[in-house]
């Protein structure tokens, strides 16, 4: 993974310096509230229900097992013992004082970590599909091209005040893991049939009040103009993004308002003026990124493994785990290791102290000292081998960590909804949590199958519930807490909004709802191979409607 | 203004500059994490009182964002009313624990 | 949002300094002599005699006005100003920029508004080369050399001369801030 190399820490604790001498104003009063916010905005402070919120940038969701336990040091030391992964790849922690900032994000820079640009009008957090390095289906690993955009725009003079927050995904592989569809850019990096690295550049998606899927503004752009295309996008949405009403304030509505033909004709004028200049990425510069990323010190192994089929064999509860939280890993020998933090009726994503260095443990001695978060609020060890799949397990298992739910019914995303934050309709938690329960029979959950659902609890939509298959908007009807539901929402190459199915659901009736939907699916699909999503696909929102709203 | 939009029972909250935490407004100015020993008004004339005094030069460097809020006043003290003013005033209705 | 105003004072090469530029509304009609800065409508307007004028002409814009109308004019200018109605308002650090990087503008640009110091740093590399403060606090730390504490910057930018970084070539190194 990327290292920091001299440079990186300067920039780091100049940031950390500056941020204590700012800190320091606003507790003796030289700076207002109102100055102040923007500024600590800027660090992932931000003030919520109940305490200081600080959220912790994990560049495209990549850790190394010293910086897991720095966040666990920072959990038991400083918040109260654990730490909330969020759909951004993030950490926040929920319980921060604002005294302690300063110290805390020095305690990060230790570790080459930051808050920088995890919040504000700016560009934030860049992600990265969570497979990355490791997937078989894999074309190119998308992380040096991360770690340069990350570069690239921390602290860019020109774009930390734009009209709004600014998201940046990118994937190497087909199968989008990464949702680059619903992002502000959305980067796939191919090879044209001459073997050269090329980047299909969608603009304009996102959730939100709005939700709209990304146009595909370039298909070929060579990976030497990265940079100056990105900057002329985001120069083009600067000066002409809509700074009228924040809802209206994203690149998607630029896009959806001038078209997507004119937007690339004034993007491509100010790339005319860029490109060729001092943003153009020579070859052997990404040979230097691209060297961090090396693939680890794979032994070399059998495709199949004695030890591993015979747990399988032997073992009912490795066998559900192997069956749904591996995925196919690259190399012969090794497999991919989704770690749930979704176990039955807990808050989607968080993880204690205790936890996170368990994790850090067994990532250092089985999969290369690598952890990824996903964005779907678990977490990765990217490189596990086979043969020490059921001792990995056995670890797992011994600290609540091995539930086999991955992409099943109960392996929730969640927002933090009313419980915490302060923009909040309702909550979302609690609907997971009874959720979770009442699907907690592990039979009926592989019976179900694949089934992604998500909820937000306001319409800013960070529990991407316009792209669950089951999707929750928490709502306040007069004082009370509603849930709508919406149907048929995908986040993968597949993009789709989400469809909203009717009136919404007390919070006395939203489970129960969501049963009936998920038993008019098992009345509807061919065979249990068709998952939700497709019967979904075949028979629309229809028959969803009429068992849902039968007594109505 | 704030003046008497709410029409019942107000009480001031904020949050602690230094730590976050959730904090509640006394009659003297004092704050204090317990709602229940919040002083609430219902005279327009005495709420406006409540948060100006809230919104005056020392607290700029004691608390963050002082409000109002419609609260009830019950047989141990005050109490919040809507949803999110309990879930202020009392913490997560989820704990974290595993 | 109010942040309480003093009287404003330009900041140039280092220093603060007397404010040899007068700008003129829309309307009231032209002094005769003097370094004189102008909307660009006035300047659309009233363009003829404006170029005629030996002591120096400046254009003042709004966020995000566009220069579409005024490139084939920037050498007869000598300052462009450009207005930041509210520190958030991002728009005019990419005008400046266009005017140094594509227009190869050479005269001062000079930030007026809400300019506050800790945008400073931005600004200056963005093309920014005066600035016009009203914020107490941003004069006193002006003053007192308290602006910037970043020198190290990933991506290169308007002002970059020289200072280039070791380790990669979007990165860069101020002298100071
Ligand atoms: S979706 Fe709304 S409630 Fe949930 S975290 Fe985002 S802003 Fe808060």
């Amino acid at each position: 993974m990327y290292r920091y190399d001299e440079f990186d820490s300067a920039f780091v604790l100049e940031r950390v310096a500056e941020f204590r001498d700012q800190v320091a104003r606003r507790l003796n009063g030289e700076l207002t509230e109102d100055q102040f916010k923007p500024l600590r905005l800027m660090n992932g402070v931000y003030l919520q229900l109940h305490a200081y919120m600080l959220r912790v940038a994990i560049p495209y969701g990549v850790l190394s097992s010293r910086q897991l336990r720095k966040l666990a040091y920072i959990a038991r030391r400083y918040d109260r013992d654990y730490g909330h992964f969020t759909t951004r790849q993030n950490i926040q922690f929920n319980w921060i004082k604002l005294a302690e900032m300063p110290d805390i994000l020095a305690e990060l820079a230790e570790v080459e970590m930051h808050a920088i640009q995890t919040s504000g009008n700016c560009i934030r957090n860049v992600t990265a599909d969570h497979f990355a390095g490791a997937a078989a289906d894999e074309v190119i690993d998308p992380r040096p091209y991360a770690e340069i955009l990350r570069q690239w725009s921390s602290l860019h003079p020109e774009f930390t005040f734009l009209p709004r927050k600014f998201k940046i995904a990118v994937t190497g592989s087909p199968h989008d893991r990464a949702a680059i569809q619903v992002h502000d850019i959305g980067l796939e990096a191919k090879r044209d049939s001459a073997g050269r690295v090329r980047f299909a550049v969608w603009v304009g998606g996102g959730q939100g009040r709005t939700p709209m899927i990304a146009k595909k503004i370039r298909d070929d752009l060579p990976e030497s103009e990265l940079l100056a295309y990105c900057e002329a996008i985001l120069r083009v949405y600067n000066l002409e993004g809509r700074r009228d009403n924040k809802y209206k304030a994203r690149i998607k509505i630029l896009v959806h308002e001038k078209g997507l033909d004119d937007l690339a004709d004034d993007v491509e004028l100010e790339f005319a003026s860029i490109r060729g200049k001092s943003l153009d990425l020579p070859a052997a510069e990404i040979a230097k990124i691209e060297a961090y990323f090396a693939p680890p010190p794979f032994d070399e192994l059998p495709a199949s493994s004695a030890i591993y089929d015979v747990a399988v064999r032997t073992d009912p509860e490795f066998a559900a785990f192997a069956r749904q939280n591996l995925a196919p890993h690259k190399i012969n020998g090794y497999s991919i290791v989704t770690i749930s933090l979704k176990p039955i009726g807990a808050p989607p994503g968080d993880a204690t102290s205790a936890q996170m260095e368990a994790i850090a443990d067994i990532a250092a001695r089985y999969s290369f000292d690598e952890i990824r978060v996903t964005h779907e609020q678990n977490l990765v060890l990217p490189h596990v081998r086979l043969d020490d799949l059921p001792v990995v397990y056995a670890m797992l298992a011994s600290t609540g960590l091995a539930t086999p739910n991955a992409g099943l019914v109960t392996d929730i995303i969640a927002c933090p909804g009313l419980d915490y934050c302060s923009l909040a309709n309702a909550r979302s938690i609690p609907v997971a949590q009874r959720i979770s329960e009442r699907f907690a029979d592990s039979s009926r959950q592989s019976d179900i199958g694949e089934l992604k659902i998500k909820i937000s609890g306001c319409i800013n939509a960070c529990g991407h519930h316009h792209v669950g298959h089951i999707g929750i908007l928490g709502v306040d009807r007069k004082g009370e807490e509603f849930y709508q539901i919406t149907l048929g929402g995908s986040a993968d190459e597949n993009c789709a909004i989400g469809e909203i199915v009717g009136p919404g659901f007390s919070a006395d009736q939203i489970v129960d709802a969501i049963e009936q939907i998920v038993a008019t699916y098992l009345e509807l699909r061919d065979s249990p191979r068709e998952r939700f999503i497709d019967v979904y696909r075949r028979v629309g929102v229809k028959p969803f409607q009429e068992s849902l709203y039968v007594n109505a | 203004m704030a003046k008497s939009r709410l029409g019942g029972l107000q009480a001031v909250t904020a949050n602690d500059l230094r730590s976050g935490a959730v904090v509640f407004m006394r009659r003297d100015g004092s704050w204090t994490d317990d709602v229940r020993l919040a002083d609430a008004a219902q005279d327009p004339v005495e709420v406006e009182r409540l948060i100006e005094l809230a919104r005056s030069g020392r607290n700029a460097t004691l608390v963050v964002d002082p409000v109002l809020i419609e609260v009830a006043a019950e047989a141990t003290g005050v109490a919040p009313i809507r949803l999110r003013e309990k879930i202020r005033a009392a913490g997560p209705t989820v704990t974290f624990d595993s | 949002m109010s942040t309480p105003e003093a009287q404003p004072m330009l900041w140039r090469d280092g220093r603060f300094v007397e404010d040899d530029w007068r700008f003129a509304d829309d309307s009231t009609p032209l002094p005769d002599g003097g370094k004189l800065a102008v909307s660009k409508v006035r300047f659309l307007a009233d363009r003829s005699t404006l170029i005629t004028r030996s002591d120096g002409i400046a254009i003042a814009l709004a966020s995000g006005e566009a220069l579409g109308e005024i490139e084939n004019d920037l050498e007869r200018l000598e300052m462009i100003a450009l207005h930041f109605p509210r520190y958030a308002d991002g728009r005019n650090y990419s005008t400046a920029r266009i005017l140094r990087d594509r227009l190869r503008f050479n005269g001062e640009i000079r930030a007026r508004g809400d300019v506050l110091r800790d945008q400073i740093t931005f600004m200056i590399r963005a093309g920014f080369s005066a600035f016009e403060v009203s914020h107490p606090g941003t004069q006193v730390a002006l003053r007192d050399g308290r602006i910037g504490s970043i020198r190290h910057h990933y991506q290169p930018s308007s002002i970059d001369g020289g200072f280039e970084a070791s380790g990669y070539v979007w990165r860069r190194l101020s002298n100071r801030a």
